[in-house]
C-alpha cells in the first residue's frame, strides 16, 4: 500500500511540476498561431524527456551519479566547463523569468507594485527551500501544479474539433508562405525545447539521489515517468487546445499569465480564474525552485562538492550559496525592469542548444553494460536514445538561425 | 621549446578569437542600423492588434462579473505592454514608403492606452464609446498589418 502510494504521488508531482511558464507561454501560442498543427511537437517533446529522464533516473538509481557528474567523467573538463556555463546561464535565465512570473501572479492577486512583489518572491523562495525537505518542495509544488488542469477542463469546455485535433498529431507541414514555414519551424523547435528543458534531467536525477533511489527503485522510475510526464504532455496539448480554440478565435497571442487566466474564466468563472492563477503559482514557483535548486547541483556534481537538501548548510556551505545566489541573480535580472515572457523566449532557444551536450553523456552511461550491469539500456531504448539524441542536435542547430530570421518568433 | 609552441598558438587563438568578435560586432551594428522592413513593422503592429483584442476580451469578461481586482491588475500589466509596444514602434527607424504606415498604427494606438488605464484605475467595463474605440482601433490596425503581410 506504502509503495502504490509512493508511485501515485510521483505520478501527481511529476505531472503537476511539467508545465512551467515557458511551455505555457510556448503552447498557448503555437495553438494561437498554427492551430493543433504542431500537436506531434508536443508529443515527440514528451517523448524525449521520458527517454532522457528514464535514463538519467535509472543512472541515478543503479549508480547514484547525477548528470553533471556523468559530463565531467565523460567529455572531460574542458567540454564539461563548457556545457556547465551554457547550462547554467540558461537554467538563471529560466529561474528568472519564473521569479518573474510568481511576481506577475501574486500583483494579478494583490494589486502590488510588481518590483516589490519580485522581492517578497525572493524570500518566500530562499525560505521555502532552505527549510521544507526536498521530499515537501516536490510534493507541495507538484501537486499545487495539477490545478492547471483547469486548462484541460476549460478545453474540453470548448468542445474541440476531435478530428482536427488528431490529425494534429500526424507530423505534418501545413501548406504557408515563405515566413510562415520559418514561424512554424520557430514554433516547433521551441515548442520540443520548451518541454524538454534540461534542468527538467538535471533536477530529476539529483532528485532521485535526494530521494535516495536504490537499483530497487528502477521500476517506480519508469512508472513515473512514463505516467507522470504523459498526463503532463496530455497537459501542454489542453494548453495547445485552448490557444487553438479561445485565442486564436479572439485574434490574441497570450503574452501574459493573467491573460491564460481568461481563458479558464470565459468558461469556468471566477471559480476557474482562481484556480489556474494559482495554478501557474504553484507551477511557477516549482520550476523556480528546481532550476535554482539545478543550478546549484550542476555546480557542485561537476566540481566534486558536498550537496543535497539532507545536508545542513554547514555542511555543504557552496552548494547552499550557489542555489541562493542564483535565486538572487535570477531577481537581478527580472528587477532590471525586462519582460520575464521575453526572458523565458530566449532561454527556451538557448536551452536546446544545450540538450544535445547534456544528453550525449547520459546515453552514454546508461547503454554501457560494464556500468550498468543488467539494468543497461536494452535495444528499444538505445534506439530512441539516438533517435532523441539526433532530433535534438537538429534543432540544437536550427534553433538561433530560426530565432534570429523570425525576429524571435515575432515574424 | 613546447612551452614557447604553445604560447605562440594560444596568442594565434586569441587574435583569431579578436578578429572574429570584431566582425561580429561590425555586422551586427550593420544590421541593427538597417531601416525596418514590412516585417519588421508588423511585429509591433501585431502585438497591438492583439492588445486590443484583449482589452475587449477583458472589458466583456468585467461586464459579465469578471472578479474586479483581477481585471484592474490585469489591465495594468496590458497597460505596460501597450506603452512597450508603443516604444517599440516609436524607436523603429522606417524607410519613407512606411512611415505613414507607422504613423497611422501609432494613432490608432492611442484609444488602447485609454482604456487600459481607464480599466487599471476603475473595477467598471467600459464606457460604450471607448469600447467601440478599442474594437475599431484593433480592425484598423489587423488592416495594416495585412497590407504589410502582402
Amino acid at each position: 500500500m506504502a509503495k502504490f502510494a509512493e508511485v501515485f504521488l510521483g505520478i501527481l508531482t511529476a505531472m503537476g511540476g511539467f508545465v512551467e511558464i515557458g511551455e505555457l507561454t510556448f503552447a498557448l501560442n503555437a495553438g494561437t498561431t498554427f492551430g493543433y498543427a504542431l500537436l506531434w511537437v508536443v508529443l515527440l517533446g514528451t517523448g524525449g524527456i521520458m527517454v532522457y529522464c528514464e535514463m538519467a533516473g535509472r543512472i541515478a538509481a543503479v549508480k547514484r551519479q547525477a548528470v553533471f557528474s556523468l559530463i565531467r567523467e565523460r567529455d572531460g573538463f574542458s567540454a564539461g566547463l563548457l556545457t556547465l556555463v551554457c547550462a547554467n546561464l540558461v537554467n538563471l535565465l529560466t529561474c528568472a523569468a519564473e521569479v518573474g512570473g510568481v511576481a506577475l501572479i501574486w500583483q494579478l492577486l494583490s494589486g502590488w507594485p510588481y518590483r516589490g512583489l519580485l522581492v517578497a518572491a525572493l524570500v518566500f523562495l530562499v525560505v521555502v527551500v532552505w527549510s521544507t525537505p526536498f521530499k515537501w518542495i516536490e510534493r507541495i509544488f507538484g501537486l499545487g501544479g495539477l490545478l492547471m488542469v483547469v486548462f484541460a477542463v476549460a478545453a474540453l469546455r470548448f468542445d474541440p474539433d476531435w478530428g482536427r485535433v488528431a490529425a494534429g498529431f500526424v507530423p505534418s507541414l501545413p501548406q504557408l508562405g515563405e515566413r510562415d514555414t520559418l514561424l512554424f519551424a520557430f514554433y516547433g523547435v521551441a515548442l520540443m525545447s520548451s518541454i524538454m528543458l534540461p534542468y527538467e534531467t538535471y533536477f530529476y536525477a539529483s532528485g532521485g539521489i535526494e530521494d535516495h533511489w536504490k537499483p530497487a527503485d528502477v521500476a517506480l522510475n519508469r512508472i513515473v515517468v512514463v505516467v507522470g510526464f504523459g498526463l503532463g504532455g496530455a497537459l501542454a496539448v489542453a494548453l495547445v487546445a485552448v490557444g487553438a480554440e479561445f485565442f486564436k478565435a479572439h485574434g490574441l497571442e497570450p503574452a501574459l499569465p493573467g491573460t491564460a487566466a481568461l481563458a479558464a474564466a470565459d468558461v469556468l468563472g471566477n471559480v476557474g480564474l482562481y484556480v489556474a492563477l494559482l495554478g501557474m503559482f504553484f507551477a511557477f514557483a516549482g520550476a523556480a525552485i528546481e532550476t535554482a535548486l539545478s543550478g546549484a547541483y550542476n555546480l557542485a556534481q561537476f566540481a566534486g562538492w558536498p550537496w543535497g537538501l539532507d545536508k545542513r548548510p554547514r555542511d555543504a556551505p557552496r552548494f547552499a550559496i550557489s542555489w541562493v545566489a542564483v535565486f538572487v541573480l535570477a531577481t537581478i535580472v527580472v528587477m532590471t525592469g525586462i519582460d520575464p515572457v521575453s526572458v523565458v523566449e530566449v532561454s527556451i532557444v538557448f536551452s536546446v542548444v544545450v540538450l544535445p551536450l547534456s544528453f550525449f553523456p547520459v546515453l552514454a552511461v546508461a547503454r554501457d553494460k560494464g556500468i550498468m550491469g543488467k539494468h543497461a539500456n536494452g535495444p528499444v531504448a538505445n534506439a530512441l536514445g539516438w533517435f532523441y539524441l539526433v532530433a535534438i542536435t537538429a534543432a540544437a542547430l536550427a534553433a538561433i538561425p530560426l530565432f534570429v530570421l523570425t525576429h524571435g518568433g515575432k515574424g | 621549446m613546447d612551452d614557447r609552441r604553445r604560447n605562440r598558438a594560444a596568442r594565434r587563438q586569441a587574435a583569431i578569437l579578436a578578429v572574429c568578435l570584431v566582425a561580429l560586432a561590425v555586422a551586427a551594428a550593420a544590421f541593427l542600423r538597417q531601416p525596418a522592413d514590412e516585417n519588421e513593422l508588423k511585429i509591433p503592429i501585431a502585438e497591438l492588434r492583439s492588445q486590443s483584442a484583449e482589452l475587449d476580451v477583458l472589458d466583456r469578461a468585467l461586464a459579465r462579473g469578471l472578479a474586479g481586482r483581477f481585471a484592474q491588475a490585469h489591465a495594468g500589466q496590458l497597460a505596460q505592454t501597450v506603452d512597450r509596444s508603443r516604444d517599440e514602434l516609436t524607436s523603429l527607424k522606417t524607410p519613407e514608403r512606411l512611415s505613414e504606415q507607422r504613423a497611422d498604427a501609432l494613432r490608432l494606438s492611442s484609444p488602447l492606452v485609454t482604456a487600459s488605464a481607464a480599466l487599471h484605475e476603475g473595477r467598471a467595463p467600459l464606457a460604450a464609446s471607448t469600447s467601440a474605440q478599442v474594437v475599431a482601433s484593433g480592425a484598423a490596425l489587423q488592416a495594416i498589418e495585412e497590407r504589410l503581410r502582402r
